[in-house]
């Protein structure tokens, strides 16, 4: 078992550091990304507040009861103050919309000279849309008992809009208890995409081009050692150096997410990254044939990444544009990501949906073996070669 | 003698395929994994009409009426099964019931959903104020008042169309120009190494020969900075003309934030490359590591991050040469040409020259007592 030995010896001198760089990287995200998953999903329906700022440069009864208004019914930063903040807060999206309300407003709108609201907002998107509705209608609501001679005074309009727009619909949300909710787990596992290729290939292939370095490869093809024996030995040096992440993984999965992953979607995640670890375990060996051990570490990164913007594990899928899908098709990680995404949808497993799931992890395992089999026709072309 | 060394500087620079590699063909395919996975992803940006059903609709033919003049919503008239099926495959946003009452059902608590609600909410709220309004003036009614009273004026309408170049993934590309820029720091530690006796052969060879060692290192460095510019600017024009990520139209500007760039990571390079004392691996491997590090927090990874530093941590954003870039490059897409960019390009000269002024202090001393 001496290649076994030295497979490990290798990567606890070489790649050590490499792993732990990844796997610090992921738990970061892993971490960071963790509150924004599984709410309990509310049965009871509310108002969507964009998040906006008001600047009110108008003094005046009207103005604020308006600015009032705006601050039930959105959630105001009132820590963004100047015009530049608001300008890089808008474009980093940590604002929908800035109202700014100018001097003489109030007069203005009340003597019919139509003014209008200064609004820094994204133009056509939905939150503008929102909160167009909702200020015009506080507006043209006070203009309708104002302009109406309704002989009210200043304060009795302001109650008589407040009484008025507090009238409300009932909303219900769908109680649909086939439809599952998962997406916490879901942006761990896709993520782990990314890692999984990026240590395995990584690893995988450097030790298999070590392994093929000529000089050394000729010195155990003399040696009484059979050809078979080493082929065996890098077998299992890659297998389980791929199982021992794959468990390192969902270890880590089970503790950040005990209930889940206890649950049938939590196996079921558990078995789909199986599949894609062999996916990188086969996709590592074939690298490992087939480049020198200088462009390794590019090729590696490439892959991985690629795999990983392209598949859909950093961008949700539903976001990537048409023509990224189409070429996504012929990515494994894409079919990975796939598998995950129907997971978290699916809230009750039949029969159908468990097909589904498992189609893909069986697409997952063709692709492993397609690369098994280039890498395996790849070394027998070798032997052939001479030496 | 000088134009000599820089020329063999250059071709050698020019030949390295490793560098060239890592410096323009890396930064070129991370800009376009970006472009292919972010081109779509301000699509719900964008308002669409919104698809809703509606159940029982002959219980209210005005309000039916009222929702079609919208104009915001493509109305279906469904059974209640039906309308619920819809819903439950998502291919409507929420279904009206109408009856004694009106009220929706819907997957969420979204905007689309809000809008439906505030919709929903308006008719119910315009006939109460109408209402009021006529028991307070009941007069009114024999006027054109009401019938002229236009409740759906709109007073901010206009404003909100304006186009102010507000397309945030164009961030992530000018993270990956700050990382080419710096990328370059691993060439000024070449320098660096190819002077030190005892850092490499032909630092030994360049000790011992009778060329003056200030001309031969402000030679390499020259090439080095020549070469990283080019490469940056091999990258920009990617950006530009290929992938059409918006810059703005100043042009100039950008060349001189790319040359200042290409000159701080140079002399980062190198007085890494001075002040640890290792061997020039683990000086290149420090170099990215900065860089990493240095463009993590400009947002590279995730681009809230560059705003949380802006406001939580603003001395970081200010030392951090990967933010001065992206931030430069942002505010002259976004800003124009002020006393932003001004200001970053300032920090950016000042570093260089900081730098290059600790390289100089801690190279003139070094001799070697024997090789």
């Amino acid at each position: 078992m001496h290649t076994f030995k030295l497979y490990f010896k290798i990567i606890s001198r070489g790649l050590i550091w490499s792993f732990l760089m990844y796997f610090g990287i992921f738990s970061l995200f892993a971490v960071v990304f963790n509150n924004t998953g599984d709410r309990e999903k509310s049965y009871e329906f509310s108002l969507y507040k964009c998040d906006t700022v008001v600047i009110n440069y108008d003094d005046s009864k009207f103005s604020d009861s308006f600015e009032e208004y705006i601050t039930d019914q959105s959630s105001v930063k009132n820590d963004i103050k100047s015009e530049e903040e608001i300008k890089d807060a808008l474009f980093f999206r940590q604002i929908q919309m800035a109202v700014i309300i100018p001097e003489n407003f109030s007069e203005d709108f009340l003597n019919g000279k139509n003014p209008e609201l200064k609004v820094e907002a994204i133009p056509d998107s939905p939150s503008t849309h929102l909160m167009s509705l909702m200020m015009n209608s506080y507006l043209n609501t006070y203009k309708l008992y104002y302009d109406g001679n309704s002989g009210f005074s200043e304060d009795e309009i302001i109650s008589h809009v407040k009484a008025d727009l507090s009238k409300e619909s009932e909303m219900n949300i769908l109680n649909d208890s086939s439809k599952g909710n998962l997406s916490g787990i879901n942006f761990f596992f896709n993520f782990s995409a990314y890692v999984f290729l990026a240590m395995l290939i990584l690893s995988i292939s450097s030790i298999m081009a070590i392994f093929n370095e000529l000089n050394l490869r000729r010195r155990c093809i003399c040696s009484p050692t059979k050809e078979i024996r080493f082929s065996t030995e890098y077998f299992m040096g890659n297998l389980v150096i791929s199982l021992a992440v794959w468990f390192l993984f969902s270890v880590y999965a089970f503790i950040l997410y005990p209930e889940q992953m206890l649950s049938q979607g939590g196996l079921l995640y558990a078995l789909n990254s199986l599949a894609f670890v062999m996916i990188a375990l086969s996709l590592g060996f074939l690298l490992g044939n087939v480049c020198s051990p200088k462009i390794i570490s590019p090729i590696s990164t490439i892959i991985s990444l690629g795999c990983a913007f392209l598949g859909g594990s950093f961008v949700p899928q539903e976001l990537l544009g048409e023509n990224v899908l189409k070429i996504a098709r012929v990515i494994p990680s894409y079919w990975f990501v796939r598998a995950n995404n129907t997971i978290a949808e699916t809230g009750v497993f039949t029969s159908g949906a468990l097909k589904e799931i498992f189609g893909y992890m069986g697409i997952q395992l063709c692709f492993a073996a397609a690369f098994l089999a280039a890498a395996l026709v790849i070394i027998k072309r070798k032997r052939t070669a001479s030496v | 003698m000088f134009f000599s060394m820089f020329k063999y500087s250059f071709k050698r620079l020019l030949r390295n395929k490793v560098i060239a590699f890592w410096l323009i063909f890396w930064p070129i395919i991370l800009a376009t994994l970006f472009h292919l996975a972010f081109s779509n992803i301000l699509s719900d940006e964008q308002f669409n009409d919104i698809d809703i059903a509606i159940v029982n609709a002959g219980n209210n033919e005005e309000f039916v009426d009222v929702l079609k003049d919208t104009g915001i919503y493509n109305i279906s008239e469904q059974s209640l099964d039906e309308a619920k099926k819809m819903l439950i495959d998502k291919e409507i946003t929420g279904y009206i019931t109408v009856g004694d009452e009106i009220t929706a059902t819907v997957n969420q608590s979204g905007i689309n959903e809000s809008i439906i609600k505030m919709t929903l909410d308006k008719y119910e709220q315009v006939s109460n104020s109408y209402t009021a309004l006529i028991t307070a003036n009941p007069q009114i009614v024999q006027s054109d008042f009401l019938t002229e009273f236009d409740f759906s004026h709109d007073y901010i309408g206009s404003q909100t169309q304006n186009k102010n170049n507000l397309n945030l993934v164009v961030i992530y590309f000018y993270t990956v120009i700050a990382m080419a820029a710096l990328c370059g720091g691993s060439r000024g530690a070449e320098d660096i190494s190819g002077i030190q006796a005892d850092q490499s052969d032909v630092g030994a060879r360049t000790a011992v020969s009778p060329a003056k060692k200030s001309v031969m290192f402000f030679a390499s460095v020259c090439a080095s900075i020549t070469t990283t510019f080019i490469s940056v600017l091999l990258v920009v024009f990617y950006l530009m003309f290929a992938l059409k990520v918006e810059f703005g139209n100043l042009f100039g500007y950008i060349v001189l934030l790319c040359f200042i760039s290409s000159v701080t990571s140079v002399f980062l390079g190198t007085m890494i490359g001075v002040l640890v004392k290792k061997k020039l691996p683990f000086k290149i491997g420090l170099v990215i590591a900065i860089t990493m590090v240095g463009c993590f927090f400009s947002g590279m990874m995730a681009i809230d991050i560059k705003y949380l530093v802006q406001e939580k941590a603003p001395l970081l954003a200010y030392i951090n040469p990967a933010n001065l870039i992206t931030d430069g490059l942002y505010s002259l897409y976004y800003y124009g040409v002020g006393e932003r960019y001004y200001i970053n390009i300032a920090i950016l000269s000042a570093m260089a020259v900081i730098f290059s002024i600790v390289t100089i202090l801690v190279i003139r001393r070094q001799k070697y007592a024997h090789l």
